[in-house]
């Protein structure tokens, strides 16, 4: 029973295939050519546009700052990352109790995803000074959400049969908690996870910019530092913000899949 | 007949009166009174949505019954009583489930092992029992070792038939196993479980809406009515001990007995219905 549209795509599958790893390279390249022959022909100023080669430059010449930023920014996100995926699945876990306590307490869960960052940021430096520990406060607090929202929703997914089961053998809270609502919540563990890995590096790169000082500059310092300065180095900068957000994104879906690989297998069938 | 009439003296190992459950404004049973024999095989039988599942999950403990509306009125009772040989007041109970209902993210073994694990039975104690059920319901230690999607409708109920054994229970109550399978597989595992039935002393109590399925299978049959709103009759509607004896194996089948009875069986359902 084979339809038109499924049959060109058998048909040229080849093309498919071949592109597959090929294509957003090619992409890249086009646009990169484009935007180089567009700041040359057109003759635009570097501060309105540095071109490809103007950030390449800026990367060689800066290298060793733009790299001690990127750890910098690097390990505060990843320990924002951490903390979240640590306190969210805890406090998922009080909420996946009972109903009471989601009704009583997931007005203010919500507050992580509505106060403005900008708000919180200064207040955390406040209480915790201009630290590396501040930073990761704000990535924490931006990527925490995700978390705690995806793991509640799978701990009360629970299937009614399974729990049927585990009632008919009498088995305790925790029991119910251990062999039924945590294996069943993974999977939307992990969802939140992924989420939430781009997100605290978008939250350390804010954080860099309210806390960073000359001493101790992240990426999202350097970006305001080189905006009026060096465009090229601004791009660069940016683009190992991005680089590290995509980055940070295929690591914590590699770690979801090792981790839940029996939900993955199961997910196949 | 039944083995309640062979011995009138015995205390039922299941019991039940007075029982009545509504959800919401829906009256799902009224006034059910039913005692089953140590050693009895009883089906229950009735169209979808006569209540027969619930007596089973009123039975296990998973649904309880109302309270009666007036003071006057007697309260309700379930009791499962055990025959005293295993040492314990409550006997153990086997619940299989309409669905396989394993855990896809355990392997076979670990599913059927479930029930001694959540009571905390020791592991090489827990090893053992796994895999004398894996023997008693036909699958291998290679099946043990897979997960539930990597075996068939079939197997997938046998693996739970096992984990309803795994606990040697007294007391065995099934809401329709096998209704998913095709008609060969169910006769098989109706077979089959008649054999395990006798061989570990059951009391079993079995839900279906098959007509042959349950007069293949039992002792007794407890035919359960569709409830209106607008009568007060009681939902168990009648009490019909099976007119023969002997071995259930597959040449019960197309014996003149077991055909005649079907036929009989299913006239009174269709009167019931009408």
């Amino acid at each position: 029973m084979k339809v038109g549209p499924v049959k060109l795509e058998g048909k040229f599958n080849w093309v498919s295939k071949g592109l597959t790893g090929l294509a957003p390279l090619l992409v890249l390249i086009v646009v990169l050519l484009a935007w180089q022959g567009l700041v040359w022909a057109r003759d635009i100023p570097k501060f309105l546009l540095p071109s490809p080669r103007d950030i390449v430059m800026a990367t060689w010449s800066d290298g060793p700052r733009l790299w001690a930023a990127t750890v910098r920014t690097a390990s505060e996100a990843g320990a924002g990352l951490g903390l979240s995926v640590a306190i969210g699945f805890l406090m998922a876990s009080i909420l996946g109790q009972a109903r009471w306590i989601r009704l009583s307490l997931m007005p203010y869960v919500l507050i992580f995803q509505t106060v403005p960052i900008i708000g919180v940021a200064p207040l955390l430096i406040t209480w915790f000074g201009n630290t590396f520990s501040t930073v990761m406060l704000i990535a924490a607090f931006i990527s925490i959400f995700p978390i705690i929202s995806n793991t509640t929703t799978g701990l009360i997914s629970v299937d009614a049969a399974h729990l049927d089961l585990f009632r008919l053998n009498r088995a305790s809270r925790w029991q119910i908690y251990w062999f039924l609502q945590v294996p069943t919540a993974l999977p939307f563990y992990a969802a939140g996870i992924r989420i939430a890995s781009a997100a605290s590096v978008l939250g350390a790169c804010v954080g860099d910019y309210f806390v960073g000082t000359a001493q101790q500059e992240g990426l999202g310092f350097l970006v305001f530092q080189a905006k009026d300065r060096d465009a090229g180095l601004m791009f660069a900068t940016l683009l190992a913000l991005t680089i590290m957000g995509f980055v940070y994104y295929l690591l914590a879906s590699l770690f979801c899949r090792t981790v839940l690989l029996r939900w993955e297998n199961h997910q196949l069938s | 007949m039944s083995e309640l009439s062979d011995k009138p003296n015995q205390s039922p190992a299941i019991f039940a009166a007075q029982v009545n459950k509504r959800f919401g404004e829906q009256v799902v049973l009224r006034n059910v009174n039913l005692q089953v024999a140590p050693g009895e095989f009883v089906c229950l039988l009735g169209a979808s949505g006569c209540g027969k599942s619930t007596v089973l999950r009123l039975l296990a403990g998973l649904e309880s019954p109302d309270l009666p509306r007036k003071s006057s009125d007697e309260a309700p009772r379930l009791e499962l009583r055990s025959s005293g040989t295993s040492g314990e007041l409550v006997p153990r109970l086997g619940y299989v489930f309409q669905q396989p209902n394993l855990l896809p993210w355990r392997t076979v073994d670990e599913n059927i092992g479930l029930p001694l694990r959540l009571r905390g039975t020791a592991g090489n104690v827990r090893r053992s029992e796994v895999e004398r059920a894996l023997r008693e319901v036909g699958l291998t230690a290679a099946d043990g070792n897979k997960w539930p999607r990597m075996l068939s409708g079939g197997m997938q109920m046998r693996a739970s038939l096992a984990r309803a054994l795994v606990t040697r229970p007294e007391i065995m109550l099934l809401d329709e196993p096998f209704s998913a399978l095709d008609e060969v597989l169910r006769q098989r595992l109706g077979e089959e479980l008649r054999q395990w039935h006798r061989q570990f002393h059951w009391t079993t109590i079995f839900v279906t809406h098959h007509v042959s399925e349950a007069v293949f299978l039992a002792d007794r049959i407890l035919m359960f009515r569709s409830l209106s709103d607008d009568d007060e009759q009681d939902s168990l509607a009648a009490d019909l001990p099976i007119q023969f004896r002997g071995e259930r194996d597959a040449e019960l089948r197309e014996r003149h007995v077991y055909i005649e009875e079907v036929i009989r069986v299913t006239k009174r359902l269709r009167e019931l219905q009408q």
